[in-house]
């Protein structure tokens, strides 16, 4: 087993796999000005108004740090699968589903404050959990690929959910008279309170970093954590190292759902205080994004869901004052891990090993999971 | 329920399930070659999204179906050169970089359609030009047959060439046997003079050749509109037909036939008392159990312990 680095090892090490992801941004910006250029404006201004939009006074602060939330959590969803080799995309999907089953426990169970936040929050990592295992046991059981699963189960969690807000959870109250697809509001009790009164940011922003440092603990300083990266680095030699395999998958698994599931819910329970249809705007994706911009590290997940969600919250004020449309925001974020995953700027993580790319020949099968595990 | 069943499957359900299965075996056909040559190509979502954008905008602009076409398979080739030079010459991760071609080609999109046409969520437009339905000779007056396999638009007819032009390429020539031979081994090619990496171009060429093709069908043939990622995971569909067909031709075909019978189906009972999101939610289901029923089976791989002991019993 590795030696335990001292922090300012812990440090240096963060540093230096930084670099390629900085540069990728700064061109990906670059790219964004041509095309900006492109279509008649004016960067400089555009990108002043993007500036402005996200960092201009404090509201704007503090909704990049609402909106962070749930792209750092489902990030690390996405950070602990990657980890462990597992390609698991299913975070949009697991987030509705967590959602869902936060606001039902937000209005169905009548108990005092203290004990229905965490209970919602669990809740609804639970059922994230639980959806994503789906994807687990179908791995680990019947050899099927958990890449190709957790997507089609993103599908069918939309749906489901859209279904279940539509017909028999559909708030039909008088204080719903359009009948919008959603649920009744959550209980007061279950309502997530502010960090600073006056300041519309909720404690799900201080769970999103908690979240985050006890991930980074579990991957790099517990021993199963450790066994997780064997599995993800490569699984053959972790399996003949005595490490089960099919344990050590279903709890990735689990895990990387109820991090998104307790994303959703952190949306209901803070924001949103019900579950409304297709509420989110693609935190799942945008997460994903995070985490392969962060090289599947913990702190690097926040830094890279902090700037996407500074990115997303100033281009809406771009798209507001400039003519530049808010959709430049998916052209340089797709750019940005584009750029990351092309190894153009030499990253140390993302070259794929000759293991892997013998394995890769072979088609999908289980074994590209270790092309991930090195993101 | 016998009632039930009459009502579903008639011919006009089966023919929609012809036209559902071009789009998928089209991309289908592309992700086999890749696969063949060694490769893995997950873009196929996002190449197929750039056919589908390509081919509305190369007809609004020219009143023509025949420019769409041509511009939905150019978008999609040229997208993927972009994505097999990162992986080939700069060795990208393949599944992280077509993860990043697929979202660049959402945001794209969705981006081009706010520039060009000021417009969120939809594109329609009387100027877009659908493609024609042409009668087949002969077959269009058959009973049963005629009314399944003719009446289609030429995308359809020239995927069911591009099936057998495949069959014939991959089964019986040199470039189709190196191509194999890439696959394989790509190490042993080589030393037999085979340019392996040359092959795998042509295969990312071809298939996003074909995913833009895919994409005009989509956008053209099966409505006349662009829509927001409209693809809708049907190029994971075919990503799962090419495991489900065993990487064989006619075996990749019938997965995508199955899973355009799926969408035919869904089409089929969306007029039917059933909660929409059921009907809609059905390819995937219907994807992900196929997945577990009709499985490849791998040839087991030594277990840890049995490789222990052989390893014991070898050490003197």
């Amino acid at each position: 087993m590795r030696k335990v680095k001292s922090w300012k090892q812990v440090l240096a090490v963060q540093a230096a796999s930084m670099i390629s992801p900085v540069l990728a941004v700064l061109v990906s910006l670059l790219v964004g000005a041509l095309i900006i250029l492109a279509i008649g404006e004016d960067p400089v201004n555009a990108y002043y108004q993007m500036f402005r939009g996200a960092f201009g006074d404090v509201e704007t602060f503090v909704s990049v740090l609402q909106r962070q939330v749930p792209l750092l959590l489902t990030g690390l969803g996405y950070a602990v699968a990657f980890q462990s080799g597992l390609i698991q995309l299913g975070g949009e999907g697991q987030l509705y589903i967590g959602a869902f089953a936060a606001a039902l426990a937000g209005y169905l169970i009548p108990v005092p404050a203290w004990l229905h936040i965490p209970l919602a929050l669990l809740i609804g990592a639970l059922a994230g959990s639980l959806y994503s295992g789906i994807a687990g046991v179908l791995r680990t059981k019947y050899d099927v690929s958990e890449f190709l699963t957790t997507l089609m189960m993103t599908y069918i969690a939309s749906f489901l959910t859209s279904w279940l807000v539509m017909y028999p959870f559909r708030e039909r109250t008088a204080t719903n008279p359009g009948l919008a697809a959603q649920t009744m509001r959550i209980l007061d009790t279950a309502k997530l309170p502010r960090i600073w009164p006056g300041v519309d940011l909720h404690i799900g922003y201080l769970i999103g970093i908690a979240a985050a440092v006890l991930v980074w603990f579990f991957l790099f300083r517990t021993r199963t954590g450790y066994t997780f990266r064997m599995t993800g680095f490569n699984p053959y030699f972790a399996e003949y190292g005595g490490i089960n395999r099919t344990r050590t998958i279903m709890i990735a698994m689990l895990l990387s759902g109820a991090l998104s599931g307790l994303a959703g819910s952190i949306e209901v329970l803070g924001v949103h205080r019900r579950f409304v249809d297709q509420f989110s705007p693609g935190y799942g994706w945008d997460g994903l994004a995070a985490a392969i911009l962060g090289g599947s590290q913990p702190l690097g997940t926040f830094v890279a869901s902090f700037l996407f969600s500074a990115l997303k919250t100033g281009a809406l004020g771009m798209d507001r004052n400039t003519m530049v449309p808010f959709e430049l925001r998916n052209v340089v974020q797709a750019t940005i891990m584009f750029f990351v995953a092309a190894n153009i700027f030499g990253s140390i993580g993302f070259r794929r090993s000759k293991r892997s790319a013998k394995a890769e020949t072979k088609g999908v099968t289980k074994d590209d999971s270790s092309a991930v595990a090195s993101v | 329920m016998i009632h039930l069943l009459s009502q579903v499957f008639d011919t006009q359900f089966l023919a929609s399930a012809v036209r559902m299965t071009t789009p998928i075996l089209l991309a289908a056909m592309g992700g086999l070659l890749c696969s063949l040559s060694g490769t893995l190509n997950v873009a196929l979502e996002g190449l197929m999204l750039m056919g589908a954008f390509g081919a509305v905008a190369g007809s609004f602009y020219t009143g023509s179906w025949l420019a769409g076409v041509g511009l939905a398979v150019l978008l999609g080739t040229l997208t993927s050169v972009l994505l097999s030079v990162t992986i080939i010459k700069y060795k990208a991760n393949e599944l992280v970089v077509g993860l990043a071609v697929n979202l660049a080609a959402l945001g794209a999109t969705t981006f081009m359609m706010r520039t060009l046409w000021q417009v969120k969520g939809s594109f329609i437009d009387p100027r877009i030009a659908p493609l024609p339905s042409w009668r087949l000779p002969l077959i269009h007056h058959a009973p049963v047959l005629g009314k399944v396999l003719s009446g289609h638009t030429p995308v359809v007819y020239a995927s069911w060439a591009v099936v057998l032009i495949i069959n014939y390429v991959i089964y019986h020539t040199a470039f189709g046997l190196r191509l194999r031979a890439t696959g394989e081994n790509a190490r042993a090619a080589e030393t037999l003079g085979v340019r392996t990496k040359k092959l795998q171009y042509v295969a990312f060429i071809l298939s996003g050749a074909l995913s833009g093709l895919a994409g005009a069908q989509l956008s053209l043939g099966l409505v006349t509109l662009f829509l927001i990622n409209m693809t809708a995971g049907r190029g994971f569909v075919a990503m799962v037909a090419v495991i489900l067909g065993q990487r064989l031709v006619a075996g990749v075909a019938g997965a995508s036939l199955l899973f355009g019978l799926a969408e035919g189906l869904t089409m089929r009972l969306q007029g039917l008392r059933i909660p929409p999101q059921f009907v809609l939610m059905l390819p995937y289901l219907i994807t992900i159990i196929t997945m577990v029923l009709l499985r490849p089976r791998h040839p087991r791989p030594v277990l840890p312990e049995e490789a222990r002991k052989a390893a014991l019993e070898e050490t003197p």
